[in-house]
């Protein structure tokens, strides 16, 4: 039997997907390509070497776990399948020998979304794959992760007919992070505050079970989107390096700059990926048989999301002037306890600009009439007067129980 | 099968169709859709959420084209990576057959 990534790495009570104690969340090409660019545009940060150490960070001890674990794998193999069929892309690893060497890949994740969402690019921007490539080689070989280098010399975003990558024994050239710390995950209490009529929890365990794995391009076409299986430590990692270094340059004003671009990923994403979902045959053909009101389509889409890998979300109220969500271990503050600690302030921004974004979609947007996803769509459900506010009640990276966001008309 | 045939969004480096079929979709698309060598694959998650329906998903061999439908809906909507357009012509023979 080869490899398959679906196979019991998702946990229905705590509603993680976690391989090799890597926890993995799915997320669609609007909002991998978006959060790099917010992050790369501002060029007072050196941001390529923590974008680079951040995914070899998580491949290199997601694939050493496993291969300790499972001394017969098929090393090269296994790094190779977890990358296809979490949607990235086609990576074959029989290209490398322990010295390293060069991989050609035709296909990628993140050059197909940059693409996309802004045409081209005059630089190669694989670093996600990059970082993969060299922590994958560093594990498969038993090497230490500072004695490996990796460089992108073509990229198809830029107009290159193929990814090349250059692997390389030498001092490494990317961001190397502190070892992460183990960090409880907490209980998730039993009620979850659904309408009587409304199987949330079954709607969950339904959407978790569909087959979500990269084709033999490895790229994952659903819901109108590409989506990944992305590492949640990866997007915590660029983030929160990104928050910890702007904050470093510009001192406490730095959170809120940055909250600002990753709230607003967090819109690009609801309205995306949940946007895609909601009027997708998938919606249509397992769940809209069982919705009887708006309200029910933030049950079920927060249900859904509980499906992504992203912890427990949950409704505790909802009107068409408010909402209350409650998330047990969101993936951000997860991330941010591990790498960091204890925060000062709350950092679950996607979740903030998500919770919001599924608000906006059903009251302000009716989804529920299928409407098409344009720009100037976005802009009426994020831009304008009518636009929901939000704001944390609580977030677990600073201590507290649980994350609560409280979301309103204005 | 009769049925009219939209594009409904530009995304990527594909063409996105949907069709609405005259009637409800029912179980012999799989045999059509075989015939033609298309590869079928199918979610019923019936045993979990008795009111969804069976999704379905047409795939050809280099999974190229995608069309997802669900037996007793009437929408199936396409996907198809550009410069293979022709691989439409063969799906559309698979709602054509009789």
């Amino acid at each position: 039997m080869g490899f398959n990534l679906l196979e019991g790495n998702y946990n229905l009570d705590t509603h993680r997907f976690v391989l090799a104690d890597e926890s993995m969340v799915l997320h669609c090409h609007h909002y991998n390509a978006f959060l790099q660019r917010s992050i790369q545009d501002a060029e007072y940060i050196d941001s390529k070497p923590f974008l680079i150490g951040a995914s070899a960070e998580a491949a290199f001890d997601q694939l050493s776990a496993l291969f300790k674990k499972n001394i017969d794998l098929d090393r090269s193999k296994v790094a190779s399948e977890i990358f296809r069929q979490a949607g990235f892309g086609t990576l074959d690893f029989s290209q490398l020998d322990k010295n390293g060497g060069t991989l050609k890949s035709n296909s990628s994740h993140y050059a197909v979304a940059w693409k996309a969402k802004f045409t081209s690019s005059n630089e190669a921007v694989n670093h996600f794959a990059s970082g993969y490539l060299v922590g994958s080689f560093a594990a498969i070989y038993n090497h230490d992760l500072k004695s490996v280098s990796v460089v992108q010399s073509a990229c198809m975003a830029t107009g290159a007919k193929e990814d090349i990558f250059i692997v390389s024994l030498t001092a490494s050239n990317f961001s190397i992070f502190e070892k992460r710390k183990a960090v409880k995950i907490q209980k998730v209490p039993e009620d979850t505050w659904s309408p009587n009529h409304l199987p949330v929890s079954v709607i969950t365990k339904t959407v978790a079970a569909m087959p979500l794995l990269g084709d033999i391009n490895g790229l994952l076409p659903v819901f109108g989107v590409y989506l990944t299986r992305m590492y949640a430590d990866y997007y915590n990692r660029i983030s929160f390096e990104f928050e910890r270094q702007l904050t470093e340059l510009v001192g406490e004003n730095g959170p809120m700059v940055s909250s600002s671009l990753f709230i607003e990923a967090g819109h690009v994403c609801a309205f995306n990926t949940f946007g895609g979902i909601m009027t997708s045959v998938e919606w249509d053909s397992l769940i809209k048989s069982e919705l009887k009101s708006k309200e029910d389509w933030v049950y079920a889409m927060v249900a859904c999301v509980s499906s992504l890998g992203w912890g427990t979300w949950t409704v505790r109220d909802v009107s068409e002037k408010s909402a209350s969500f409650e998330i047990f271990n969101d993936y951000e503050s997860i991330g941010y306890q591990r790498m960091y600690g204890k925060s000062d302030h709350p950092i679950s921004y996607l979740a903030l600009g998500a919770a919001a974004g599924i608000m906006d979609l059903v009251y302000l947007g009716d989804v529920i009439d299928k409407p098409e996803f344009t720009e100037e769509f976005y802009t009426k459900l994020f831009k304008s007067d009518s636009t929901f506010e939000f704001e944390f009640e609580s977030n677990l990276a600073c201590g507290d129980p649980s994350t609560k966001i409280r979301v309103f008309r204005k | 099968m009769e049925y009219s045939k939209k594009e409904i969004k530009d995304c990527l480096n594909r063409k996105n169709f949907q069709y609405v079929i005259e009637g409800l979709i029912d179980e012999s698309i799989f045999d059509k859709a075989k015939k033609r060598s298309f590869n079928v694959q199918i979610f019923d998650a019936r045993h979990l959420l008795k009111s969804s329906k069976v999704l379905f998903k047409i795939v050809d061999e280099k999974e190229i084209l995608y069309a997802t439908g669900a037996i007793g809906l009437d929408i199936i909507k396409v996907s198809c990576a550009k410069g293979n357009l022709h691989l439409l012509d063969l799906f559309e023979e698979v709602l054509d057959a009789k």
